[in-house]
C-alpha cells in the first residue's frame, strides 16, 4: 500500500467515527443506517476523487452520492456532514478547488457552526499542509510521509498558482517571486479589466522624527501611494490593452474579501529620519511617485533592471528600452504627464511672466530634458556661458532659441547650446554650451547624439528655469493649460508616448508566483541580485542582451 | 611622497586582507563605501557619501590619518568573519549556505558585506557593523585619489597621490539628477554626491 492510501486510510478510520452530524441535508435523513452507508460511500467518493490525475474542479467538485440508490448531494452540502474529512480535500485537492468549495459552502449557509468549522479549515489551508496537523499526522505513518504529504502540497501550489485566471473570481498570489523575494497580491479578471490588490499596512517605523519633519500618517501614505498607482494607471495594461487598476487595500478593506483569495499582507514603514531612502518594505515621509510606483512593483514580482555591475550584479539584465525598473525617474518623465508649478523670488521675475513670449521661453526643453545626468557625466563637457543678449519687453520672439544642436560629420561630436533668461535681470538671455563626444565604438552613445541633432529625441522632461523655483509636481493626466497666477506659473507636461512597462511585466505579474510561465523573464529575473560568477552560471545568454525582454 | 602616503596608513593585523563593505543599491546607482586590508594597511574606497550622511563631499580612495579610534576595528570584523563562517559552515551541512539565505528581500535597503558574506538588516551582525561603520566614517580621513567639491559647492576638485591636480567648474543642472532630495549630483568617474 503506497503512503498516500496508507495515510487516507488512516484518515477514515480516525475520522469516521467522530463525523458530526449537522443540521444539514444529511442530518435530515432519519435512518441512521442509511445514513451512515451514504457518508461512507461519500467519503469513499472523495478519497476515489483525490486520487484521480486531475485538476478539474468540476471534476473534483461533482455532486456525491446522495440519498436513496440514485441520488446525489451537492459537494458543499455533503462536506458540512462530512466535516473532518475537509482535512483530507484540503491536502488533497488542489487549492482553486478548494477556493470553489469555499464558494460553495457560503451558497449554504456561512453561519451555520458545522460550515464555519470546515470554512476554517479549509481556508487555513496552508497552515494544515504546513503546520502541524498535517505533519504530525504523517509522522505517525511514516517518517517519508511528510515528504509525500509535501509533494502533494507542492502540486496543489503550483495548480492553483498556474490555473489562468477566471472571469469575476479572484485568485491569491503568495509565494516566492523570480528573484526570490516573497509577493503577496490578489488577481481579478472582469469585462471591466484586470484587478491588481495589494493589502499594504503602512506603520510608522521606529526611527526617530527628523527636526522640522511633519509626521505622514499611514493614511496619508496610503492616499499617496493611490494617487501615484491611479497617475500611471493609463500606462500599465492587460495583454489585449485592457485597464489594469491596482488596489491598494488597508488590512481592515482586505478583510471584507473572502479567506482564500484575499491578499496577503505587506507591511511597509513609513521613515521620519533625515536623509532616509525608500526601499519597497519602507518608505521616506517625503517619497514620491516615481519611487512609489517602481517599490510596488516590487510587490508583484517584478525585479531591478537598473545597470548592477557597479554594485556586483553581474547578471543582471538590462534592457535598451528604458522602463520604470531601470531608470525610474526616467521611465517617469518619459512617460507620465504631469503638471509643474514654478515660482518667481524676485518682482523682475514677475514682471517677466506677464510679457509676450515669455511663458514659452521658460518651458521650453534644454538639453538636460533630452539627456540623462548619466549621459552627460560620461560623455559631456562642463558647460561654459556664453555673452548675453537684451530680450525687449515687447518682443515676442527670444533674441536666441531656447536649443540648438550641431552634429559633427563623423558623428562623435555634439555641440549643444542652451538659452535662458537672466535671472539678474529678466530682460536679457544668454547661453550654456557643452560638448558631447562618444567613443567610436560606442554605438548607443552615437545613436543619441544622432537622436539629438535630428530632433528625434524626445524631451520629456522639464525643470522649472534658472531663478524660479519649483513648487512641485502633480503626476497624472490633466487637461490645464498655462496658468500665471501672481508670481507663479503653472504648466502641463505631456510626455511623448513612450512604454511605462514591457508587456512582459504585465505577463509577469499576472502570472503570480507560477514559474512554469514567462520563462524567458524568469531566467533572467532570478539572477538579478546574483553577485557571483557561479551564483549565475546558468543564466541564459539572452539576459546579458539588451532586448532580452523580447525573448519568446 | 608615496613613502610619505605609506606612512599615513595605519598598519593593521596582516593576518587576513579582510575586506569590509557598506552598500545600498538603487535605480539611481550603488552608493559603496568599502575598506580593504592591504598588506596590513587600512584603505578605504567611498563611491558615494550617502552613508556619512551627505558631510563629506569626497569621493574616491582615503588614507585613515588617525588610527587611534579605530584600534579594535579589526579584531572585531575578524570576530564577526569567524562567526559568519561558523554559520556558512553549519548551513553547508544542510546543503544550504549564508549568503543563499541573504536573498535580499529588500532590494534597496543598505546592507554589509564582510569578505564576500552579506549581511542584512534583520540580522544579529548589522548593528555591530553598523558600530564599525560609524567609527570609520568618523575617522579623520585624507583623500589621496578622487574628487571633491569645494565648499561653496562652484567646483570639483580633482586629486591624484593627495594633490589636487585638475578643477572642473561644478554645475548643478549638468551633474545632478532632475530636482529632487537630497539631489544626487554624479562625480565623473569617482561616483555621486548626495546634496542638500
Amino acid at each position: 500500500m503506497n503512503m498516500k492510501i496508507m495515510m487516507k486510510a488512516l484518515l477514515l478510520v480516525t475520522l469516521l467515527p467522530t463525523v458530526s452530524i449537522a443540521a444539514d441535508a444529511v442530518a435530515r435523513i432519519s435512518d441512521a443506517n442509511a445514513r451512515g452507508l451514504m457518508m461512507g460511500s461519500q467519503i469513499d467518493e472523495i478519497i476515489r476523487r483525490s486520487s484521480l490525475d486531475t485538476n478539474s474542479c468540476a471534476e473534483l467538485l461533482a455532486p456525491l452520492p446522495g440519498p436513496g440508490s440514485s441520488g446525489t448531494m451537492r459537494f458543499a452540502e455533503a462536506t458540512t456532514a462530512l466535516e473532518k474529512v475537509s482535512r483530507s480535500v484540503a491536502s488533497d485537492y488542489p487549492a482553486e478547488c478548494i477556493n470553489t468549495l469555499l464558494q460553495d459552502l457560503a451558497l449554504i449557509s456561512p453561519t451555520t457552526p458545522a460550515i464555519a468549522r470546515i470554512m476554517s479549515t479549509l481556508s487555513s489551508y496552508e497552515q494544515i499542509v504546513w503546520g502541524t496537523n498535517t505533519k504530525s499526522l504523517a509522522c505517525e505513518v511514516h517518517e517519508s510521509g511528510i515528504e509525500q504529504l509535501l509533494v502533494l502540497a507542492q502540486n496543489a501550489q503550483t495548480v492553483n498558482s498556474c490555473a489562468p485566471l477566471q472571469n469575476n473570481k479572484w485568485k491569491r498570489v503568495s509565494g516566492a517571486a523570480a528573484h526570490g523575494n516573497t509577493i503577496n497580491y490578489s488577481l481579478n479578471k472582469s469585462d471591466a479589466g484586470i484587478r491588481v490588490a495589494l493589502n499594504i499596512d503602512f506603520k510608522q517605523a521606529t526611527s526617530a522624527l527628523a527636526p522640522g519633519v511633519t509626521r505622514v500618517s499611514g493614511e496619508t501614505m496610503m492616499a499617496r501611494a493611490r494617487g501615484c498607482m491611479q497617475a500611471v494607471g493609463s500606462l500599465i495594461r492587460g495583454p489585449a490593452g485592457e485597464p489594469m487598476i491596482f488596489d491598494l487595500l488597508t488590512p481592515t478593506e482586505a478583510a471584507r474579501m473572502p479567506t482564500a483569495v484575499r491578499p496577503k499582507l505587506n507591511a511597509v514603514t513609513i521613515d521620519h529620519a533625515a536623509d532616509v531612502r525608500s526601499n519597497a518594505a519602507n518608505y521616506a515621509h517625503d517619497v514620491g511617485c516615481p519611487t512609489i510606483v517602481h517599490e510596488i512593483l516590487h510587490l508583484v514580482g517584478l525585479c531591478d533592471e537598473y545597470p548592477g555591475e557597479g554594485d556586483g550584479k553581474i547578471c543582471r539584465a538590462v534592457p535598451q528600452q528604458n522602463n520604470v525598473m531601470a531608470d525610474t525617474f526616467a521611465a517617469f518623465n518619459s512617460s507620465v504627464p504631469r503638471r509643474l508649478t514654478c515660482e518667481c523670488n524676485t518682482p523682475e521675475c514677475s514682471d517677466a511672466l506677464a510679457r509676450p513670449g515669455r511663458l514659452d521661453f521658460l518651458k521650453a526643453p534644454r538639453w538636460a530634458d533630452r539627456t540623462s545626468a548619466r549621459f552627460r557625466n560620461a560623455f559631456c563637457t562642463t558647460p561654459e556661458g556664453t555673452s548675453t543678449e537684451e530680450w525687449k519687453a515687447e518682443d515676442a520672439a527670444p533674441p536666441k532659441q531656447p536649443f540648438t544642436a550641431t552634429l559633427s560629420s563623423d558623428g562623435l561630436k555634439l555641440n549643444m547650446v542652451d538659452y535662458y533668461m537672466n535671472p539678474g535681470d529678466w530682460q536679457s538671455v544668454y547661453g550654456n554650451t557643452t560638448e558631447c563626444t562618444c567613443p567610436a565604438e560606442d554605438t548607443r552613445c552615437r545613436e543619441t547624439l544622432a537622436q539629438i541633432a535630428s530632433g528625434a529625441m524626445k524631451a520629456n522632461t522639464r525643470e522649472c528655469h534658472f531663478g524660479m523655483q519649483s513648487k512641485g509636481v502633480v503626476w497624472g493626466p490633466t487637461s490645464q493649460g498655462d496658468v500665471v497666477s501672481g508670481d507663479k506659473f503653472s504648466f502641463t507636461v505631456t510626455p511623448v508616448s513612450t512604454p511605462f512597462v514591457h508587456p512582459k511585466h504585465v505577463q509577469r505579474i499576472l502570472a503570480g508566483s507560477c514559474m512554469t510561465q514567462v520563462t524567458s523573464y524568469n531566467n533572467c529575473a532570478k539572477n538579478a541580485y546574483a553577485s557571483t560568477p557561479a551564483e549565475c552560471a546558468d543564466a541564459p545568454a539572452y539576459c546579458l542582451q539588451s532586448d532580452f525582454h523580447d525573448q519568446p | 611622497m608615496k613613502f610619505l602616503l605609506a606612512f599615513l596608513l595605519i598598519p593593521l593585523s596582516a593576518q587576513a586582507a579582510l575586506k569590509f563593505a557598506m552598500e545600498r543599491s538603487t535605480s539611481l546607482g550603488t552608493d559603496k563605501m568599502e575598506v580593504h586590508d592591504e598588506d596590513g594597511r587600512l584603505i578605504i574606497k567611498k563611491t558615494s557619501n550617502w552613508f556619512d550622511r551627505n558631510v563629506d563631499t569626497r569621493l574616491g580612495e582615503f588614507a585613515v590619518q588617525n588610527p587611534a579610534p579605530l584600534k579594535g576595528i579589526t579584531a572585531e570584523l575578524n570576530q564577526i568573519e569567524g562567526e559568519i563562517k561558523a554559520a556558512d559552515q553549519r548551513l553547508s551541512a544542510l546543503g544550504r549556505d549564508f549568503n543563499e539565505l541573504n536573498n535580499n528581500d529588500r532590494p534597496h535597503a543598505p546592507f554589509f558585506r564582510v569578505n564576500g558574506f552579506r549581511i542584512q538588516q534583520g540580522s544579529s551582525l548589522y548593528e555591530r557593523l553598523e558600530n564599525i561603520a560609524v567609527k570609520l566614517q568618523e575617522a579623520p580621513m585624507k583623500l589621496i585619489q578622487g574628487v571633491e567639491l569645494d565648499k561653496d559647492r562652484k567646483n570639483y576638485v580633482f586629486y591624484a597621490e593627495g594633490k589636487e591636480v585638475k578643477r572642473e567648474a561644478f554645475n548643478a543642472r549638468f551633474f545632478c539628477e532632475s530636482s529632487r532630495f537630497p539631489t544626487r549630483c554624479l562625480a565623473r568617474e569617482w561616483g555621486a554626491l548626495y546634496l542638500e
